[in-house]
This record gives structure tokens, C-alpha cells and sequence, in this order.
């Protein structure tokens, strides 16, 4: 921690800071009808979401967080907009359909779910900062991690990796067969 | 841990002034156009253009590369904590280093094998 | 070790402020280089050997007419320069230049910022720096912007994987993602060029790329693409463009040299940094020089060599790297 009352203030000046960036980012995505402009706001949502890993002590989360979805699967989103072109239509036009419903659904399911693990992960106490030493959250506690206790969780994400790839590949060429028949850019 | 972050946080907010300063003298210092003139404003073009480009798609290329490019930054981002490590695990998270390697190098053949790596 | 707040105030102010100059400096140092390998004598007018040069062309920026295409998303095409210009910058912040130095009594470390993630750090930056390029092409609503930037992604996510992934072997010896251990074990043991020179060439290689520098420059393909993403931008804002780009040079070959050749590390300790700035110069004089040298590939061979050959010889330099720092240990 910072030292001094000052250090405190600029810690909880920065976390405010980022949860609202984090909720009115979020709004933001849910808000445009550009879908580029909602992607961006995603990316905004997803840095703020580091910041406030970081202030938890998570640094090589809060990095990864910025390297992998701010990064790199943003920009596969950026693409795919750009893939499809620019929609000027509204996404979601009309009342509540029984998508919307689902949504609302799944949403209410994972709010109860973070509350219900939190409640009993914490057990009472929502401090953990006697858990947390110096080496917490660096690369080398995160590596002892995936080699001891998440082992078979770090070798099923190779597979989960070469699954995405094959996919992809597929995805990827079944369109370029279609896109052979129309002439395109 | 958070007081090694205050001189990068220091640092973030100059590096932020600069650029946005010299964006701000763009606008200050910049000479006034003598006429207005729609020409000046158009998007480039050689020869005929009346405005924004049409709808216009990309090939499947960037998004088949966009696609790649998560899966190998995943994968070094696994790596990276692994290898800080390697050291003081030895055989048994080289073996593991290798397993996970190994995988992905199937999923690399596979893509070079269906001809994703060409640029079409 | 541990700085009271205004001294990493009073450094980051002298730092970000160096770095301005080296890069002014830098476009000084390759035009007259550049001139001279061509046989022409390159900037000469403003100021004792053109020294005044950056200067001048700062002012004659700024004064550019203040003008947005007609189709153009205004607060994007504004911010997309910013984005391009803070992450470059943000990015040297990891980056240590010297020892560290007791004056007075008070600690001033040789690094701006020593977290232990560094190394990522740079890299997620540079990964941010990429939307500078997107939002840019996109909000000019230009062809050629639009084409200029969906090219440019895609060179820098596809070299980003072998940048990554050449550095693994440096990450496996110096057993920390933290550049000041990093530096600091080369300085203890071997400078990490002598048994990573297939990583460093990989670096080399997808750096340039990064760096979107001659041969690998095509998303300024001018002859096919006019600028690329930065067409529809003009005075200080297409500045802003060049400056990130000038930056990114300068702050990758910094941390070629902290991986690959112990940063600060030389004959006399104290010249730390001085060993520093020789080593960047001499790192961005070769780029100078491979700019007029190579003539620019096409865009499916760039593609090609980034997949095929530098991503299987970094992962086979990593393999081999983890198996011997395994086998010594």
C-alpha cells in the first residue's frame, strides 16, 4: 500500500474512477447502435475492468486482461464488424422477445451466483489482505499456480486452444468457398 | 505492491498530456483557411469521389488471421508465468512446458496444412 | 527500493521530454542518414547541419490548416492520434536506463516504473496502440483509410505473436518478467544476445514489422494504398501518427537492447546510461540503414514470413531454451 493518508486516497480516487468507467462503459455497449462504436466502449469496459485488477493485486491478471481481450480478441471483433459492414439498422428493435427474456434470465442467474460464491468464499469477512503478501498476483506466484494446483486446467487449455484454431480454419473456409461465387473487394 | 504502479501512474498522465497537447496546438496555432472549400474536404480519391466509401466487405483473410492471433497470444500469455519458473520445477514442468507446446503445434500444422497462413 | 512521489514526478517529466527529443532527433539523424546513403547531403538549412531541422518542421505542423474530411466521425478521428501517440510513450515507462543513483539522500531507481509484469506491459500496450491505427482508418470514412488499417492490424497482430514469442528464451534465462532482473541477471552472467541469437534475430525481424519500418512498411505502401490509415490526416494530426511511430521505434529498440544486450551494462558502471543511449542509437542507425537498403515486400510474403518462419523458429527457440535452462539447473 501506499504509504501515508494520501497514498489511500489516490488508491480509492483511482478505483472509483474505474468502476464507473467499468458500469458506464457497459451501459455505453448495450446503448449504440453503431455496432463499432459498441465495441469500443467493450474495449473501454475491458481496460477499466484491469485497472481494477490491479487494484486487487492482480497484475499479471490485470495484463493479461489488457493482452488477450482488450487486445487481441477486440480486434477479431473489430474485424468481424468490418467483415460484415456496417449495420445502420437498430439490433434490437420492438419489444421483448423471448431473447430478451433469456438474457434478463441468464443475467439474474449470474448475479445470484457471484453473490452466493462470494457469501460463502468470504465467510463472513469481505477482507483478504492478510492472504495477500508480496508475491501475490506476479507472474512467477501465477506459473506455480498452473503447474501444481490448476495443472490439468492449464493442459485442457491447450485443447480449448486447438479446438478454437480448427474452427476457426473452418469458419473461415467455408466462407472463402462462398465468397469465391461473389465477387468481392 | 501498488506503490511500484504511482511512478508509472505519474509517468501515464504526462505521456497523456503530451499528445493531447499537440492535438489542442492543431487547433490553435493552425493557419484559417483564405476560402472554404468542399473540395479540400473530400475523402481521397483519384478522380471521382462524391463522399464516404459504400459498404464495402474484406476478405475472410483478416478475420481468419484476427482468429489466429488469439490463439497463439493465449498461448503465450500461458507460457509466459511457466517459463518464470521453468527453473525451479525442472523435469516435471519442462514435461508439462512440452505437452502444452506440443498441442498447439498440432493446431499450427493443421492451419498451415489447410492453407490458413496464405494471404488470399 | 523505494522513491518519495516528486522525485518520480520530476523523472517522468525529464524522461517523457528526453524522449520527445530523441525522437525529433531521430528524424533528424535518418534523413541525413538516409541523404548520405543516397548521395545527397539531406537536411543543411535550418541551423548548422540541418540540426534545427525537427524544429522547424514542428512549427510548419502546427500551422497546417485545421481541416476533417466530410464524412468523418469527429471525436474518434481526433482521439485515434492520442491513443497511437500515449501508448508509444506509455510504453518506455518499464524500461530501465541505469543503476540507480544515491544523491543526497535520497534513492532514485534507473527505471521509471519496476513491476513485475513488465514485459507484458509492453507488449499490452503495444496491442492498445494497434486501435490507434483502427479508429483512425475507420473514423476518416475513406477507402484507402479503411483498406490502410484493416492492413495494418493485421501485420501488427500477426507480428505481435513472433515478438512475443522470440522473447520467451530471454523470459526463461532471466526467470523474471521484469526487465530491471532481467538486465540486472545479464550483467551477473552472459549478455542474453550470445545464446538467444535466434531469438534476437526473430525480434529484429517482427520488430521492423511492429514498427511498420521499410521492407515490412505496408501500410504505407504508397503506391498501392496513398498513406495507408493515416490518408485523411494532415498537419500536427498525421504528426501524431509519425511521432507514435518514431516512438515505438525508439522504446522497441530500448528494449531490445535491456533483453538482449544487459541495457545499461558496460565497461564503466557509472556511464550507465550513456552505454544506454549508444546501444539505441546504434540499434536505430540499422534500421536507418535496412530502410535504405530493402526494397518493400508484398503483402502475402509479409504474411507468409511472420507465420511460417519466425513463428516456428521462436517456438523452437523457446523449446530449446527450456530444455537447456532445465538440463543446467
Amino acid at each position: 500500500m501506499i504509504v501515508a493518508s494520501v497514498g489511500n486516497v489516490l488508491v480509492w480516487a483511482v478505483w472509483l474512477g474505474a468502476a464507473f468507467a467499468c458500469l458506464g462503459s457497459a451501459v455505453a455497449v448495450v446503448s449504440f447502435t453503431n455496432p463499432f462504436y459498441s465495441a469500443l466502449a467493450l474495449i473501454g469496459n475491458l481496460g477499466s475492468l484491469a485497472v481494477l485488477y490491479l487494484l486487487l493485486s492482480s497484475e499479471f491478471v490485470a495484463a493479461a486482461q489488457v493482452l488477450v481481450y482488450a487486445g487481441a480478441v477486440m480486434v477479431m471483433f473489430l474485424f468481424v464488424i468490418a467483415y460484415i459492414g456496417p449495420r445502420t439498422e437498430s439490433p434490437w428493435t420492438g419489444g421483448p422477445t423471448w431473447q430478451t427474456i433469456g438474457a434478463v434470465l441468464a443475467a439474474g442467474a449470474i448475479l445470484v451466483e457471484i453473490v452466493v460464491a462470494i457469501g460463502l468464499k468470504a465467510g463472513g469477512s469481505l477482507s483478504h489482505s492478510h492472504h495477500v503478501d508480496g508475491a501475490f498476483g506476479t507472474p512467477s506466484y501465477i506459473g506455480r499456480l498452473f503447474l501444481t494446483d490448476h495443472l490439468l486446467a492449464f493442459e485442457i487449455t491447450s485443447i480449448v486452444l486447438l479446438v478454437a484454431a480448427i474452427g476457426g480454419v473452418i469458419l473461415g473456409a467455408h466462407s472463402r468457398t462462398t465468397a469465391d461465387e461473389v465477387p468481392s473487394l | 505492491m501498488l506503490d511500484n504502479w504511482l511512478p508509472f501512474l505519474i509517468y501515464a498522465i504526462f505521456a497523456l498530456i503530451i499528445p493531447a497537447s499537440m492535438m489542442w496546438f492543431s487547433f490553435v496555432f493552425a493557419t484559417r483557411a483564405h476560402k472554404r472549400t468542399r473540395w479540400r474536404e473530400l475523402p481521397f480519391e483519384s478522380g471521382v469521389s462524391t463522399g464516404p466509401p459504400r459498404v464495402q466487405r474484406f476478405t475472410v483473410s483478416f478475420y481468419l488471421t484476427a482468429m489466429l492471433f488469439i490463439v497463439f497470444d493465449i498461448e503465450i500469455v500461458f507460457l509466459y508465468p511457466l517459463a518464470v519458473i521453468l527453473h525451479q520445477l525442472a523435469w516435471f514442468g519442462f514435461l508439462e512446458f512440452l505437452f502444452f507446446i506440443a498441442i498447439l503445434v498440432v493446431a499450427y500444422v493443421y492451419v498451415w496444412r489447410k492453407g490458413a497462413l496464405d494471404w488470399q | 527500493m523505494r522513491e518519495p512521489w516528486w522525485i518520480s514526478l520530476i523523472k517522468a517529466g525529464v524522461i517523457v521530454n528526453l524522449i520527445m527529443l530523441a525522437f525529433a532527433y531521430t528524424t533528424w539523424l535518418e534523413r541525413k542518414l538516409l541523404g548520405r546513403m543516397q548521395n545527397r547531403f539531406g537536411p543543411n538549412r535550418a541551423g548548422p547541419y540541418g540540426l534545427l531541422q525537427p524544429f522547424a518542421d514542428l512549427i510548419k505542423l502546427v500551422r497546417k490548416e485545421s481541416f476533417f474530411p466530410v464524412a468523418a466521425r469527429h471525436p474518434l478521428y481526433i482521439a485515434a492520434p492520442i491513443i497511437s501517440m500515449f501508448t508509444a510513450l506509455a510504453a518506455f515507462a518499464v524500461i530501465p536506463f541505469g543503476a540507480g543513483w544515491q544523491i543526497w539522500h535520497y534513492h532514485v531507481n534507473g527505471e521509471i516504473a519496476n513491476v513485475s509484469i513488465a514485459l507484458i506491459l509492453i507488449f499490452a500496450l503495444g496491442s492498445i496502440g494497434v486501435y490507434g491505427a483502427i479508429i483512425g482508418g475507420w473514423a476518416s470514412q475513406s477507402k484507402f483509410s479503411l483498406l490502410g488499417s484493416m492492413r495494418t492490424c493485421a501485420q501488427l497482430v500477426s507480428y505481435e505473436v513472433s515478438l512475443a514469442l522470440s522473447v520467451l528464451g530471454v523470459v526463461l534465462m532471466g526467470q523474471s518478467l521484469n526487465l530491471v532482473d532481467i538486465v540486472n541477471k545479464q550483467g551477473a552472467t552472459i549478455w542474453f544476445f550470445i545464446p538467444q541469437l535466434a531469438g534476437l534475430l526473430v525480434f529484429f525481424f517482427a520488430m521492423i514489422a511492429e514498427t511498420s519500418r521499410p521492407p515490412f512498411d505496408l501500410p504505407e505502401a504508397d503506391t498501392e494504398l496513398v498513406a495507408g490509415y493515416h490518408t485523411e490526416y494532415g498537419g500536427m494530426r498525421w504528426g501524431l501518427f509519425q511521432t507514435a511511430e518514431y516512438i515505438n521505434l525508439i522504446t522497441l529498440s530500448a528494449l531490445a537492447v535491456t533483453l538482449f544486450f544487459a541495457g545499461w551494462h558496460g565497461p564503466y558502471a557509472p556511464l550507465g546510461p550513456l552505454w544506454f543511449l549508444l546501444k539505441v542509437f546504434i540499434f536505430v542507425s540499422v534500421f536507418i540503414w535496412i530502410r535504405a537498403s530493402v526494397p518493400r515486400l508484398r503483402y502475402d510474403q509479409l504474411m507468409r514470413f511472420g507465420w511460417k518462419i519466425l513463428l516456428p523458429v521462436a517456438t523452437i527457440n523457446a523449446v530449446v531454451t527450456a530444455l537447456l535452462v532445465v538440463w543446467i539447473s
